[in-house]
């Protein structure tokens, strides 16, 4: 299944800041996302400096990480500087039925 | 007043509210279409066009005329054709917004509308829809599983994303009033379903389809879906600053 560009990035980012392999970092980083009711396939940027920042650092502190705040903090500005692509957002179920009340 | 009554009016008012809703939104959401150039909402508007806005009105038609006439198996067949094209946008709609990148949903919805297309090819052969609309006989009668499939499955997945966006509105990531068109038109989606799988239940334990039977099931889920149907895609103004207001004091 292909991921999100934005998500692929923090999950690099978060195997480089701690000792978590790339399979545990995804892991961690999807369970985050899942929490959040968001699809690592179809994460915008925005969604993940959230989720990076509210519900990450909760995630990564289970896994015996320390000092998860500052490391979730470093990523969460590194990713407002990168533009990613977001394909797609315009037809996402959210989009549409946005569009078809009007708003 | 006959002991009935009271029933026949409650199924009047659940009939009416739903085609009424269906016919009103269904036009809103193909005008919208004929704007915007987009698929869903063409999809969607047809599928409540052709299903609740003429396909209920003609087989409630259809049932009131007397047994044996031409009018009556032409109403049948062309209700029918209604439900075939109704139903198949609706499941469009749920594959394109929901599952698009899945085969499996594509899958479902080739097969859904090509095994409903060939049971009115089946019908239409042989027996006919003269012997459907006299003696409830043919292939076309498990259409009825279709109707369920179409409407559970289109339930289920806004039930589903309308729960993920949910969890997002905890974190600002989330417009209120979207998240509350999805859990509505879930509510509509299930209300029809349940009326189908009812339905089909009864008919299937042998319990005649009366009237009363009919109204006591169409009265009050008829008015759900209607009213739930409005409210996704016509809201009130004031509805929707209660859903923003709603929301606002969780955060």
């Amino acid at each position: 299944m292909a991921t999100a560009a934005a998500f692929d990035f923090v999950c690099e980012e978060l195997e480089r800041a701690t000792s978590l392999n790339t399979l545990e970092a995804r892991g961690t980083v999807r369970l985050a996302l899942k929490a959040a009711g968001i699809d690592a396939k179809s994460a915008s940027a925005e969604q993940l400096r959230v989720v990076v920042t509210k519900l990450l650092p909760a995630e990564l502190q289970s896994r015996g990480c320390s000092d998860a705040d500052r490391v979730c903090r470093e990523i969460a500005e590194r990713l407002v500087t990168r533009s990613f692509e977001q394909p797609g957002a315009a037809d996402s179920p959210e989009a549409v039925f946005a569009r078809l009340g009007g708003r | 007043m006959s002991r009935g009554a009271p029933v026949v009016v409650i199924a009047g008012i659940g009939g009416c509210s739903f085609v009424l809703a269906s016919a009103v939104v269904s036009l809103r959401l193909l005008l919208l279409a004929s704007r915007t150039r987009e698929l869903p909402e063409f999809l969607i508007g047809l599928g409540l066009l052709l299903m609740g806005g003429l396909g209920y009105p003609i087989a409630t038609a259809a049932r009131m005329l007397g047994d044996g006439s031409e009018l009556r198996t032409w109403l049948f067949a062309t209700q029918a054709l209604f439900t075939l094209a109704g139903q198949s946008g609706v499941v469009l709609f749920t594959w394109h917004v929901f599952r698009r990148d899945d085969a499996w949903a594509r899958a479902l919805a080739i097969a859904f509308i090509s095994s409903m297309a060939v049971l009115f090819v089946w019908q239409t052969a042989s027996p006919g829809w003269r012997e459907l609309s006299l003696n409830d006989l043919g292939p076309w009668t498990w259409s009825q599983y279709h109707s369920m499939t179409a409407l559970g499955w289109a339930g289920l997945e806004s039930l589903y994303f309308h729960m993920k966006l949910r969890k997002r509105l905890s974190l600002g990531l989330a417009d209120a009033v979207t998240a509350d068109r999805l859990r509505l038109w879930a509510i509509a989606m299930f209300s029809a379903f349940t009326i189908s799988m009812v339905a089909s239940f009864l008919r299937g334990i042998g319990v005649p389809m009366t009237t009363e039977v009919m109204g006591l099931l169409v009265g009050p889920l008829g008015v759900a879906a209607a009213s739930a149907t409005w409210l996704a895609f016509m809201p009130p103004h004031r509805y929707v600053r209660w859903i923003e207001a709603r929301a606002e004091a969780r955060a």
